[in-house]
């Protein structure tokens, strides 16, 4: 037998009698539920044909449930004609408990185009996020500018892009491209943090396949040109490629558990108890890095026995894959996570792989997330192509991320950290707060053979004229010049490393370390309108 | 049979790991590194590690299993279901390798494997299917004919679908000609891939599970009523089928057995069929393998299935099925949220408790604290009841339920209570009125809470909502009068209480699980139309591993290449022979640039292999 006390005016409501206490409700409002009960009958019939969901239906999957609370219900509708309203609903909600805002384009409704009721109901709710300080979160279903409207439904992007960039760096904002998005509308989430596309029905692109055909004659398809997989791997454009919207959707509501819901607030923190499956993960990070220094290994498991779970929520899982960044926690508290990935491409950093580090440096700085960079580098990516491709300009927004970051940084050297990359890397001179590396690490300016070439170039040439074996003592100086200098002694000595630690201690050094830098503040330098960042 | 290897993970796995072991006969169980703690792999008496974080690399790498296989001595291959246990290919690099294949042999693979062929096979054993076209349609006018024979709606499937995937059902001439434009095989589409069917909108799916033994004997264990679906996947199955005429019955058998002699079926398998209303039984394919739901045949028919499956495979004969014994039902425990019809939902297993006591089995592989993603399949565990009639399995199934404690992800527990307490299910009157699309129509319809946004609550309030009723409140057991009383209070109460140690639950990180470890992996991309395998970068060659003529397999150790101080290995992306090898070793070469050719006996598209989840 259960006996349940519920509260006073409910108690009261039902003692009253069995008859609710309602007002009574005019006939003609009741219109309006009807026509929003057929517009979602409809939508279902639309949407689920083509294996989407509603926008309401994601709603329900994007929110703690029964949280939502929408904006302008009917706005730009006429309930008396069975007009429902704009082709996007807007409102709040709560994620994991916090609010978060979401504008949710309605394909079922006029395409799910944007004309000027749309556009004004989402600058309204861009304007309501920033005044609450909570994030946005866009889903993002929609044919486009509405032609009907003309240039007055293209003048909504450009409004929404001001906004966006207005809000950027101040509140966290996502973008879910869950069906077509196309021409102007792409540049909506591209100002955004994160993009999430799916494998299937997710399409950008500025032009589509029919414009590209008649222009240039080439014959690609949706997905070719700008769909998922694409964007995820190949333009870097998004972030997650998801199985599916569910997938999508928890992608989105997981990553923003990780940030604050604005710049001026601190991160969350999660309650974390460390447990047997902690000390075996500690036991296992020294296995996986192997002592031969040409071997390539699987950083990510690197990072997962250093994080809390296991749980590493990587972002540009499939972009430019030498790097790796995502987000975890460290006892409890979210950090970003920077690494060379030694498995592909050695780890280097090329054009691709230094814009993923920068961004997400950029982003984690923005929101007060700390940053671990674990460094295992073999240099820049040499050759014409790189060169070519601006490894110059775009290798340099690694630098300025690192450069102005202002959040907490711990950097660990697992093994290689040669010559400009083992600076940029979160290295202490460029900014960040403590330096670590592992008893093996080889720090230098460059390898051993190409440092022997260079600094004993004489020696060798003087050895060939007097006929010795060259080759046996470029080995002998290479193998000195290794036990000698390629070490970490010298990073040591100038302070530029704190300390070598074993691999088993660096989950805790980090876990101190961060303790230790909790109340680190942000530092305000010359009084400039903004820096002029490569870009 | 003395060592049996199981190419397979989870429950499945640890379901022929248990038989085997009552059977006396050794297992070898194979697991890739997510799996390492697995209970599969600890109750195997070996169990051998596939290095890779893809399915490609790990349970669908074929000559790695056999090659385990060869290292450990097993002499039988027991595939499971999902994975390669409908490969026909993958049966017969078994057999050639001396290793008894536990399931059909690879030809009654091929004939069965797709829609199709099955539905050719069936009209060539006089076993009748749906009505439809069995042959590839290449132009819009047999479409449009068959559609007016046979009338509206009809349903174009493709051959390698299943669960739900790949059907598309048109109404009328407008929607089927826009199916034709967008699928034209001249225009570079699928349409060869499609075959043709009536959609019968309202009937039941009706199986039989079935054996065959070398020596030709057949039995149908048991029927099933697998009725009770969502998106065409199978929700509630039930042995033996209910409220079936004894003239569909034996209709139902003599199908079965026709398919499996025509077929010189040995092993076990299951026919699918339709039932309509009015009593037609059409064909709809065989499944050549355990499937989830062989759990109540096990339970009404009192055999042990996987048994049967490894006597029948060592050349033993089959145990005829007796008289069913009561009336079993099977419910998939699944992550997945009624609220939102039923969408999969991830979350951290915080609790769970299986119901116990008479009639309850339980077959899951899954524990608290487990992470479930929305990523992966949503099936948690399977919940067996059984009792002696259809009415006392029904109110068992009610009980257990009561028992179920699932906390941390949504699970469809309150659509369960709902659909064994339905009259349309229960059918003590004897009219059983649940056809495949009931579920759908009646329960998951559940409206997005949004839709009754900007009206009064008065206008909108949800009827029989199957939302789970959120408790937050906090319950007691107390006495009144020394009579037991839970006594639940809303936690606002203890708002100032803080001294009886109660405080706000501390928030805990959500987890996505190591989902995102199985991705695309780059350096077996697909070679060039010619077989040309190019270099994925600026490299030195350090080693060629390979000789002009060689035969490889897919995954073999083509070149070493050096960048940057790094090796990096280059293998075969499928089997085949090196044609020509176009580099030597301390040369550089560029990214793109070719350095082996191969030729392929045959790129053997597989089928969508990685369809874990079965029908």
């Amino acid at each position: 037998m259960t006996a349940t006390l519920t509260s006073t005016t409910d108690a009261a409501a039902r003692s009253a009698g069995s008859q609710p206490l309602h007002q009574p409700v005019r006939e003609i409002i009741k219109t309006a539920a009807k026509l929003a009960e057929s517009a979602e009958e409809g939508a279902r019939k639309r949407q689920h044909s083509k294996g989407k969901y509603t926008a309401r239906e994601r709603l329900d999957l994007l929110f703690d449930t029964g949280t939502f609370e929408e904006l302008g219900r009917f706005r730009g509708g006429n309930i008396g004609k069975g007009n429902p309203g704009a082709a996007v609903i807007t409102g709040f909600g709560k994620i994991y408990g916090r609010t978060v805002a979401v504008y949710a384009q309605d394909f079922s409704i006029k395409g799910g185009t944007l004309g000027t009721e749309e556009g004004q109901k989402i600058c309204h709710l861009l304007d309501k996020a920033v005044d609450m300080g909570v994030p946005v979160v866009a889903l993002i279903d929609s044919g486009g500018a509405r032609i009907q409207e003309g240039v007055a439904a293209l003048t909504q992007y450009g409004r929404i892009f001001r906004k966006t960039c207005d809000a950027s760096g101040y509140i966290p904002q996502i973008s879910l491209i869950l069906g077509p998005c196309a021409g102007g509308a792409v540049y909506c989430p591209a100002l955004t943090d994160l993009i999430v596309m799916t494998k299937e029905n997710s399409n950008m692109f500025v032009t589509g396949p029919d414009v590209v055909k008649t222009a240039t004659g080439e014959s690609v398809t949706f997905d070719e040109l700008g769909g998922g997989m694409v964007h995820s791997s190949v333009s870097g454009v998004a972030h997650y490629l998801a199985e599916n919207e569910a997938d999508a959707i928890d992608y989105a509501r997981v990553v923003l558990s990780y940030l604050p819901s604005n710049a001026r607030a601190s991160v969350p923190r999660y309650s974390y108890a460390a447990g047997h499956a902690d000390q075996s993960a500690r036991q296992r990070i020294a296995t996986i890095v192997p002592d031969n220094e040409r071997a390539p290994y699987d950083m990510t498991e690197v990072i997962r026995c250093l994080v809390d779970y296991g749980e590493f929520v990587q972002v540009h899982e499939l972009f430019a894959p030498s790097a790796v960044v995502g987000f975890a926690c460290i006892d409890g508290s979210p950090v970003g996570i920077v690494a060379n990935q030694p498995n592909k491409m050695a780890g280097i950093l090329d054009v691709d792989s230094s814009e993923k580090v920068a961004r997400f440096v950029r982003l984690c700085d923005a929101f007060n997330v700390p940053l671990v960079t674990l460094v295992d580098v073999p240099g820049y990516k040499p050759g014409t192509e790189q060169e070519h491709a601006g490894i110059i300009r775009r290798g340099a927004k690694v630098i300025y991320a690192y450069g102005n970051a202002q959040v907490p940084m711990v950097t660990v050297v697992l093994r290689k950290a040669f010559g400009g990359a083992y600076i940029v890397m979160g290295s202490k001179s460029i900014g960040a707060d403590l330096n670590f590396a592992w008893p093996t690490s080889q720090i230098a300016v460059l390898g051993a053979a190409g440092a022997v070439n260079i600094i004993h170039r004489r020696d060798l040439q003087k050895a060939k004229e007097a006929g010795k074996d060259v080759e046996e003592l470029r080995s002998d100086l290479i193998s000195d010049y290794e036990r000698t200098t390629l070490n970490a002694n010298l990073s040591l000595e100038i302070g530029e490393l704190d300390a070598m630690i074993d691999p088993e201690e660096t989950r805790d050094i980090i876990e101190h370390s961060l303790e230790l830098l909790r109340d680190k503040k942000p530092r305000h330098g010359a009084p400039k309108r903004h820096g002029n960042q490569p870009l | 049979m003395e060592k049996v290897l199981i190419a397979n993970r989870g429950e499945i796995a640890l379901r022929v790991v248990r038989t085997a072991h009552e059977m006396g006969i050794k297992t070898v169980a194979v697991y890739m590194e997510a799996d390492r703690e697995s209970l599969f792999a600890r109750l195997a008496d070996e169990a051998y590690l596939l290095p890779g974080s893809t399915y490609n690399e790990t349970y669908l790498n074929e000559d790695l299993l056999i090659e385990i296989a060869r290292r450990s001595g097993a002499d039988a291959l027991h595939p499971g279901y999902g994975f390669l246990s409908e490969i026909s290919s993958f049966a017969a690099k078994v057999i050639a390798a001396g290793i008894t294949w536990i399931g059909p042999k690879p030809e009654v693979l091929d004939e069965l494997g797709d829609k199709i062929t099955a539905r050719r096979f069936a009209e060539r054993a006089k076993v009748p299917p749906v009505p439809g076209i069995s042959d590839p349609v290449s132009g819009i006018q047999p479409l449009l004919d068959f559609a007016h024979e046979h009338g509206y709606p009809i349903m174009m499937k493709r051959t390698d679908g299943g669960g739900g995937r790949g059907i598309t059902v048109a109404g009328t001439d407008e929607e089927l000609r826009a199916f034709y434009m967008s699928h034209d095989a001249l225009q570079g589409g699928d349409l060869d891939e499609y075959f043709i069917e009536k959609f019968v909108p309202q009937a039941r799916h009706v199986e039989t599970q079935s054996g065959r033994d070398g020596a030709g004997n057949f039995t149908v264990y048991s029927t099933r009523d697998c009725s009770v679906q969502r998106r065409n996947q199978k929700l509630v199955e039930e042995a033996p089928a209910p409220f079936l005429s004894a003239d569909v019955i034996s209709q139902l058998e003599g199908f079965s057995q026709k398919l499996f002699d025509a077929a010189g079926y040995v092993g076990l398998g299951t026919c699918e069929f339709m039932v309509t209303p009015d009593s037609k039984v059409y064909f709809l394919e065989v499944n050549p393998r355990l499937q989830v739901e062989h759990t109540v045949s096990e339970e009404v028919s009192g055999l042990d299935l996987v048994r049967e499956q490894l006597t029948i495979a060592a050349g033993g004969s089959l145990t005829p099925a007796p008289a069913p014994r009561g009336h079993s039902f099977e419910l998939r425990i699944t992550s997945e949220d009624p609220a939102t019809n039923l969408t999969p939902a991830s979350g951290t297993l915080d609790r769970i408790v299986w119901p116990t006591g008479p009639g309850i089995r339980v077959d899951s592989g899954v524990a608290a604290g487990d992470v479930i993603s929305a990523k992966f399949d949503s099936m948690m565990g399977k919940l067996i009841v059984t009792a002696q009639s259809r009415a006392a399995a029904i109110a068992r199934v009610v009980r257990a339920l009561e028992e179920l404690e699932i906390d941390g992800v949504p699970t469809p527990k309150n659509l369960f209570e709902k659909i064994f307490t339905d009259p349309d299910f229960v059918a003590a009157d004897g009219t059983f009125s649940v056809t495949t699309k009931w579920l759908e129509k009646k329960y998951l319809t559940v409206a997005p809470e949004s839709t009754r946004s900007g009206q009064p609550a008065s206008l909108t309030a949800g009827e029989g909502s199957i939302a789970e009723e959120r408790d937050d409140n906090e319950t007691f057991v107390i006495e009144i009068d020394n009579k037991r009383v839970s006594l639940s209070l809303p936690p606002e109460l203890f708002a100032g209480a803080v001294s009886k140690g109660h405080k706000t639950k501390p928030l805990s990180q959500p987890l996505r699980g190591q989902g995102s470890r199985v991705t695309a992996d780059a350096s077996h991309a697909a070679p060039g139309a010619d077989g040309d395998i190019s270099s994925p970068m600026q490299a030195v060659v350090t080693r060629v591993c390979v000789a002009p003529d060689q035969a490889v397999a897919k995954g073999d150790l083509l070149i070493v290449l050096e960048s940057m101080k790094m090796e990096n290995y280059v293998y075969s992306p499928l089997d085949g022979h090196i044609k020509e090898i176009l580099v030597g070793p301390a040369q550089g070469v560029d990214a793109g640039e070719t350095l082996v050719r191969l030729a392929t006996v045959e790129l053997d598209e597989k089928k969508d292999a990685a369809k874990e989840e079965e029908k």
